[in-house]
């Protein structure tokens, strides 16, 4: 089948205007009788439910977390970016437009871009008037900072904790369409099926965590905002819950899995420090405003950081990049440090390089320095048990955030009829790379203000026959629910789910992380089907489903995992260039910069799922650009 | 009725009753003035009745209100965690004052009825004599009706424990005081960065007043006796 | 190789919401000083599932401080003994080899126990729902320079959006008060000129706050203490006096 991405004709400035006209209404009156199930309550989710109550539409909002504010949103630390131009220095709609698509390496939807930049400045206004304590200079006016890979200020930020203030934003307003019962919130309910009745998705069947019970939810439209897949390999930033389960599901009743290999690694985290480490903690982005980052000039230098004299250290991208400096994008930074720990120049030979702030102190004064990041050098403290302030941070990436997603067309709507996507669980909007805070403007775009336009669309041109729960579609998806758990729990192995995770976890670091290769992509290739093997074979999941159960929710999320890594490294593979985040060791510059193959991949990988141990079907949306037209992408 | 207005009622009512401790004070000051200057201020008071029977109810009322008031948070607060913690808490940085909030309380309430039997109640309603056997400059034993001020004078001078059990009333009135005065104005919602750490000074320093200066009269007349009393009366 | 030290947890397994509870002992051995504290539960669940026993439920996710998912009373403090830090932050250099940890969930009966150390806090999300908004609808607001705000009232309403919604406030209260969290929500939005439109805001959350079960403050200030975003009791103070003003407005209204 061929990929309809149904972009609206005309310039692209008028795009979204024309369509938003173009597209069909549903009568204030008949709102209240279309169901739309929302699963996910991140800045997409809860945006959306909120939005979609307002209209008037019934809203079933589903979240595995014990409360809709708990989603991972929440952990966005830097900005959200905006077209404001309140700095007056020189941004406009067409720029934040041309930075995210070049940002992304030229691997993005232009229509779908251009719509994320246009719509940036009502999230403001929106944001504001919900009460987010965005940062205001002393004239009580908003405030902002820069951010990788754009040359203006354009960021807003609520100290470091922007994701959350953003959030419990939209989570207030879902609670205001909760209490006027517009909204059904349905907290600890992990969604494990789609239903898909006479091609359209119909519902979703779901475990209640603290019963275990499953039940079926029936609508006329689903759409899904359950996040990136980070998690796929253990070690990440994101929170331990995130998975790819819903996703997955919907890719295994037929949705289409968009670019699972372009993956972000962010720059800025501490280190690993241990066999058991659970999890890896990012630092903000907005860190690189202030802080230089260096690794000693000379291999197996172990001397402490203080007693390098400065003509011994590399400040290796100020001196490589010197118009964006220590604001390169993070695809960037992540590379060069890569390349520098793997020329042995890291901190003590290993996996880290330092973040200084000597010179910001020096100049700004410390109190200065604490106003802006207080939070996050303490955070920095209270993890590695060193003080910033003094010493220079250690940093090292890590997985962060996943570009590729559900294949979705303009209207947000993936190849199944009925099922949107939104949010980082959509393919859309980064390209090969995402910008720092184009994350939250995207959620919120998507949730505010364009699936409340596109699905009224959906519902008044789709043909929705009358289903309910009681239709054999759902009691088929309840009973494959019923037997997976069954039989996760009656494996009765020798190791652990996690033992198992981070076993993929590794490979899928190791072959499809920071750089690819043929050669390690294959391997994986080989090795994820056998650990998955050793999954149904040999895990160990204590308890029963009738219960509440952590090792079971966990063992689900793995067992998608195991299925997911497969095709993220096919896509890995069959992408032979290079694309911002994606890095194929083959296809670079000689500076060593990813060096695109816009003849045979300027085209989005959709993913058709014909089986677990098929391979799945190609399918390719080709790329145009009318607007940005594709260069080598340069931050020199 | 909601938490807030239980809470403001208590702090309410706790801050006019520390207006009228100010009042008890000042008049039990009169004791140092020895008898007349005592009992003419025991006969002023005594003069404005009826009027005076209005502000006794209204005192009454207040201390009623605040006790029940009091007693339901407390059994609420004690029914908002039915099953206990195990270990206690190392790290908890909670005012002794404020732990034993009920505790000082409830004791506070029993001295009120040991008071008001001994002295309000006894020359109020009861107009028993206030008998002192006082010895004069000159050598000489006299017994007479000192009337309020004697019975308080015997009541302090001839038992210690009597003495005893007031000077700790006194303490633990001031203790309650010293959390209860701030907490008031914190629940009427003054809040300062300023001038609150000054408010939980003041009202320690107000707790210790009145700990330490209705105590004093008690202590003065046990120590000093002023009056040379060699026996009381009743 | 770093630090390690052993450890004895005693920590409360509950099978459900209406089954007794007791506390298990467990030899945490061998514990590397720079795990954090759940990093040190997950490797006491790995041994146990691995011995055919059923793991200790305890509800985290971000592990960065920030989500408030996380949570048990350790040795009677919540989040542990480390001021200002959530469960998930803390590390076991805080603790010394021999230790004896007595672990238990938020205890309150606004916070039924689901299993073992999870419990249900949904009483703060109705909370919030009852008037934790400011009722702008997606699409009404107006340009977000229409309004200056100063930057004083700005810092001091982020202070206290800082709330991470943890409910450690609640367990750290005697008597199980949730004055702190709903402060800070009246604080957030009170502070703001976009947040002071609706007049019953804080009667509403104050009679949800008390319809829950949750205890009367009685200003011990051990929230304050205890919290791990450092908010302050003067939004206590704040919530106390705006639901004063709005009693009597809305006397004055009916």
């Amino acid at each position: 089948m061929s990929l309809d991405s149904k972009i609206p004709s005309g310039p692209m400035a008028q795009k979204w205007t024309k369509h938003r006209f173009d597209m069909k209404l549903v009568n204030p009156a008949n709102k209240r009788k279309y169901k739309i199930i929302v699963v996910g309550s991140g800045l997409a989710g809860a945006s959306a439910s909120a939005s979609l109550s307002e209209l008037g539409y019934n809203v079933n909002c589903f979240c595995f977390q014990d409360s809709p504010r708990r989603a991972h949103s929440i952990a966005a630390q830097g900005g959200i970016n905006a077209a404001k131009n309140y700095p007056n220095d020189g941004d406009s709609v067409h720029r934040l437009f041309y930075d995210t698509v070049k940002g992304g390496d030229y691997r993005s939807r232009e229509a779908n871009v251009h719509r994320l930049a246009e719509v940036s400045n009502s999230i403001i206004d929106q944001c504001v008037a919900q009460g987010v304590p965005f940062a205001r200079d002393y004239s009580g006016y908003l405030d902002n900072r820069s951010f990788g890979g754009a040359q203006v200020s354009r960021t807003f930020f609520a100290r470091g904790q922007t994701g959350q203030q953003l959030l419990i934003g939209a989570y207030n307003s879902l609670n205001k369409e909760i209490a006027k019962g517009g909204v059904k919130m349905f907290p600890r309910t992990e969604m494990l099926e789609l239903v898909v009745i006479d091609g359209q998705a119909r519902g979703i069947v779901v475990r209640n965590l603290i019963t275990g019970k499953v039940e079926s939810h029936s609508a006329d439209a689903v759409i899904l905002a359950t996040g990136g897949y980070g998690n796929a390999f253990f070690l990440s930033t994101n929170a331990m819950n995130c998975n790819v389960t819903a996703a997955w599901r919907a890719h295994k009743k037929g949705a289409f899995f968009a670019n699972p290999c372009y993956t972000q690694i962010h720059p800025t985290c501490i280190p690993v420090h241990g066999e058991y480490q659970s999890k890896l903690t990012l630092m903000s982005e907005s860190l690189r405003n202030d802080g230089r980052v260096w690794v000693p000039k000379k291999v197996g230098d172990t001397r402490p950081p203080s007693q390098i004299p400065e003509n011994e250290r590399d400040y290796y991208l100020e001196r490589r990049y010197p118009s964006f400096g220590n604001l390169v994008p993070r695809d960037v930074a992540s590379r060069n440090a890569k390349y520098v720990c793997d020329e042995k120049r890291g901190v003590n030979g290993g996996l880290a390089v330092y973040l200084d702030f000597e010179d910001a102190i020096k100049r700004l004064g410390e109190d200065s320095i604490r106003a802006k990041y207080g939070n996050l050098f303490d955070m920095y403290q209270r993890i590695t048990d060193t003080n910033p302030y003094q010493n220079p941070m250690q940093i090292f990436p890590a997985i962060h955030y996943t570009m590729g997603g559900l294949w979705v067309d303009y209207n947000l709507m993936s190849n199944l009829p009925g099922l949107h996507v939104i949010g980082e669980a959509n393919f859309s909007d980064h390209g090969a790379n995402r910008l720092g805070a184009s994350a939250l403007m995207q959620g919120l775009a998507d949730g505010y203000f364009v699936i409340p336009y596109t699905i009224g669309n959906y519902l008044a041109s789709a043909k929705l026959d009358k289903v309910d729960t009681q239709h054999s579609e759902f009691k088929k998806a309840e009973a494959e629910v019923k037997q997976r758990t069954e039989k996760l729990l009656s494996i009765n192995g020798k190791r652990t789910v996690d033992d198992i995770h981070k076993e993929l976890g590794k490979v899928l670091w190791n072959h499809c992380g920071m750089s690819r290769t043929e050669k390690g992509l294959t391997e994986a290739l080989k090795k994820i089907p056998e650990i998955r093997e050793e999954f149904w074979n040999n895990v160990k999941v204590p308890g029963s489903g009738a219960s509440f159960n952590q090792s079971l929710e966990r063992a689900g999320r793995v067992a998608d995992f195991l299925e997911f890594g497969e095709t993220m490294c096919l896509d890995a593979l069959t992408r032979s260039e290079s694309c911002g985040g994606h890095f194929r060791e083959e296809s670079q510059t000689d500076e060593g910069e990813a060096k695109r193959d816009d003849e045979n991949f300027s085209h989005v990988a959709a993913w058709e799922f014909n089986g677990v141990d098929n391979k799945p079907t190609l399918h390719k949306e080709k790329l145009t650009f009318e607007e940005c037209l594709p260069s080598q992408r340069s931050y020199k | 009725m909601q938490s807030i207005c239980k809470k403001q009622l208590l702090g309410l009512t706790g801050l006019l009753l520390v207006g009228f401790l100010g009042g008890h004070l000042g008049g039990n000051l009169f004791l140092f003035g020895g008898a007349d200057s005592f009992n003419g201020y025991a006969q002023h008071l005594a003069n404005l009745r009826p009027g005076l029977l209005l502000i006794e109810g209204a005192l009454g009322l207040l201390f009623i209100t605040h006790i029940i008031t009091a007693l339901n948070v407390w059994f609420e607060n004690q029914a908002a965690r039915p099953i206990k913690y195990i270990a206690t808490n190392q790290n908890s940085e909670q005012s002794l004052a404020s732990k034993t909030m009920p505790y000082t309380g409830l004791f506070i309430l029993l001295y009120l009825i040991w008071h008001l039997f001994n002295y309000t109640y006894a020359f109020g309603i009861n107009h028993q004599p206030g008998l002192l056997t006082i010895k004069l400059p000159n050598g000489t034993v006299e017994t007479k009706d000192f009337g309020l001020y004697g019975i308080v004078y015997a009541s302090f001078k001839f038992s210690i424990l009597n003495t005893l059990f007031y000077v700790i009333a006194m303490c633990v009135i001031g203790f309650h005081i010293s959390h209860g005065f701030a907490s008031a104005l914190q629940t009427f919602g003054f809040s300062h960065k300023k001038y609150t750490p000054i408010v939980e000074k003041l009202s320690k320093l107000i707790g210790l007043i009145v700990a330490v200066a209705f105590s004093s009269i008690a202590l003065y007349i046990l120590i000093f006796n002023p009056i040379n009393a060699i026996s009381g009366g009743n | 190789m770093s630090k390690t030290i052993n450890l004895t947890l005693k920590v409360w397994r509950q099978a459900g919401a209406d089954t007794p509870g007791k506390l298990e002992t467990y030899n945490a051995t061998n514990i590397d000083v720079e795990m954090s504290f759940l990093e040190m539960l997950d490797v006491i669940n790995e041994e146990i599932a691995l011995d055919d026993g059923d793991p200790i439920a305890f509800d985290n996710d971000c592990r960065e401080g920030i989500c408030g998912t996380c949570g048990v009373v350790v040795n009677g403090s919540p989040h542990g003994p480390q001021k200002s830090t959530t469960l998930c932050q803390l590390h076991m250099r805080k603790f010394n080899d021999g230790d004896t940890l007595i672990i238990e969930p938020w205890r309150a009966k606004a916070f039924p126990v689901i299993k073992d150390l999870v419990v249900d806090r949904s009483a703060l999300d109705r909370i919030s729902q009852a008037g934790g908004y400011t009722g702008v609808k997606t699409g009404q607001a107006p340009e977000a320079h229409t309004i200056a705000v100063p930057k004083a009232d700005s810092d001091k309403a982020m202070d206290a959006a800082a709330c991470i919604g943890c409910g450690a406030c609640v367990a750290a209260c005697p008597n199980a008060s949730a004055m702190l969290y709903v402060g800070a929500k009246v604080s957030h939005l009170g502070l703001l000129p976009q947040g002071k439109l609706d007049c019953d805001r804080v009667i509403n959350m104050v009679n949800q706050m008390d319809a829950e079960g949750f205890g009367n403050c009685t200003n011990t200030y051990e929230c304050e203490a205890t919290c791990p975003k450092d908010i302050n009791v003067s939004n206590i103070a704040r919530m106390n006096r705006t639901h004063l003003v709005e009693k009597i407005i809305q006397r004055k209204n009916s």
